[in-house]
């Protein structure tokens, strides 16, 4: 199992935001970019991989979060939408934990709306 | 499960044989990651297997996707078993992949509810290949006819992230010629996948789109889209899918897609004339088009014959030993 949470936010999440919202999830995290493909790892200062953040993407055909979130009609989702998909896995408590203070701190930052498999 | 072998903290494992990427949400598609991890299994000859809950549905794309070679949907049930998610058989994990428990056997699709399956619809383009050529038809008149409205987007994975714009398209798919190209598509109801490759007469675009249950879709819709598609078609298939009661597909054995509908462009007509055309072996066939266009639009609804015996009877009257 895989715990999945994206943040759709409003405002392009700059480096700015996404660093403060980095510290908020844990200021002892070690972050390594992979450059190829655009994915950014977090992990424990004991060297344990917690989290994957993709390679952040804007969204600029509307009802893409309805079809593939299973979102209600009424649920307003900006549009455009910086779509910032984390994954992490489902038997490490604070992997989940990590995933849901950075997307959380994003998109308080940027306006918006996250989503979560559970 | 085995503990990951790549290091990477998602529920990814990496072995000689295969690519395991896990993926337990309502609805799965062809995000990024699984676009990227088909080419990496295809490129280094391994299996892409993708597990998914019992609950989880495909996307059409993603569908597609896994129907290729070297890809695989693996379905992981409450208690932990899994099996294969389009046949149903159980498998287990040697170490290196998902494999077939010995003496495996497919189970017995489920009968399938008239009227709920997607309506599926496939169509081919013949492009002369010159400077002029403009991709995106196809899908233009699906969502006219089906979605009632244009295409919405397209893009390499799920979710699109490109307004739908055939003069983009078309320029995307022409510079990458004579490489081919292949990009997912959607508008208001529907979504599919468009691809272009170079072939001999100039390029083909094969638009394969999946579409509301066939059985809230008016008959007069598909006869619009018949005649939309006789302007430029070289062959159209409509078909209901019973594996995919809302849009998406779900896990366990189907039958096949149903055929209902054959349109046979003007190219193949004109080829032994309107006369064999109008002796097309099926119920019902129309020929639509002007003169010196004409195509034949086979209905494949009634009749004596199942329609897949009327299928394979149409490609056989026009030489086609496959859907060409």
């Amino acid at each position: 199992m895989t715990f999945d949470i994206i943040g759709l936010c409003r405002d392009e999440p700059g480096a700015e935001e996404t660093i403060e919202a980095l510290l908020v999830a844990g200021p002892e995290l070690l972050v390594a970019e992979q450059a190829e493909d655009g994915v950014t790892q977090l992990h424990h200062p004991d060297g344990r991989p917690l989290v994957v953040i993709e390679d952040i993407r804007l969204v600029r055909v509307a009802g893409e979060a309805q079809r593939l979130l299973g979102l209600d009609a009424e649920v307003e989702v900006p549009h455009p939408v910086w779509w910032v998909e984390c994954r992490t896995r489902d038997d490490d408590a604070e992997a989940e934990t990590v995933a849901r203070a950075f997307i959380g701190a994003l998109v308080e930052r940027t306006g918006g709306l996250s989503w979560s498999n559970r | 499960m085995v503990e990951p072998l790549t290091g990477t903290p998602a529920a990814d494992i990496e072995t000689a044989e295969a690519i395991v990427v896990e993926q337990f949400r309502a609805v799965v598609s062809a995000s990024p990651r699984l676009v990227a991890a088909a080419g990496e299994a295809a490129a280094s000859r391994r299996l892409l297997q993708v597990v998914t809950a019992e609950h989880s549905g495909l996307t059409y794309p993603l569908e597609l996707l896994l129907g290729e070679g070297r890809c695989e949907w693996v379905v992981r049930d409450s208690r932990g078993g899994h099996r294969d998610g389009t046949r149903g058989f159980p498998l287990h994990w040697t170490g290196t992949r998902f494999a077939p428990e010995p003496d495996a056997t497919a189970a017995e699709p489920a009968e399938p509810i008239p009227g709920s399956g997607s309506l599926e619809v496939r169509i081919t383009t013949l492009h002369d290949g010159g400077a002029t050529f403009r991709l995106g038809r196809a899908v233009e008149i699906l969502t006219s006819a089906l979605g009632d409205g244009e295409p919405a987007g397209w893009g390499a994975a799920e979710p699109v992230t490109e307004p739908w714009s055939a003069a983009t398209l078309t320029n995307l798919c022409r510079d990458r010629l004579p490489a081919p190209t292949e990009v997912i598509v959607t508008g208001p109801g529907v979504v599919g996948r468009l691809r272009t490759r170079k072939v001999e007469a100039g390029v083909q675009e094969e638009v394969e789109l999946s579409g509301p249950p066939a059985g809230t879709v008016p008959r007069a819709a598909v006869e619009t889209l018949a005649a939309e598609a006789a302007g430029f078609a070289r062959m159209m298939v409509v078909a209901a899918h019973p594996g995919r009661p809302d849009g998406l597909r779900v896990s366990g054995p189907t039958p096949p897609a149903l055929p209902y509908g054959v349109l046979i462009g003007h190219e193949l007509v004109a080829r032994n004339g309107v006369a064999h055309a109008e002796r097309t072996p099926v119920a019902k066939v129309a020929i639509l088009g002007g003169v010196g266009h004409e195509a034949a639009w086979c209905r494949l609804d009634g009749g004596q014959r199942p329609p897949y015996e009327q299928m394979a009877a149409i490609l056989h009257h026009y030489g086609m030993p496959d859907q060409g």
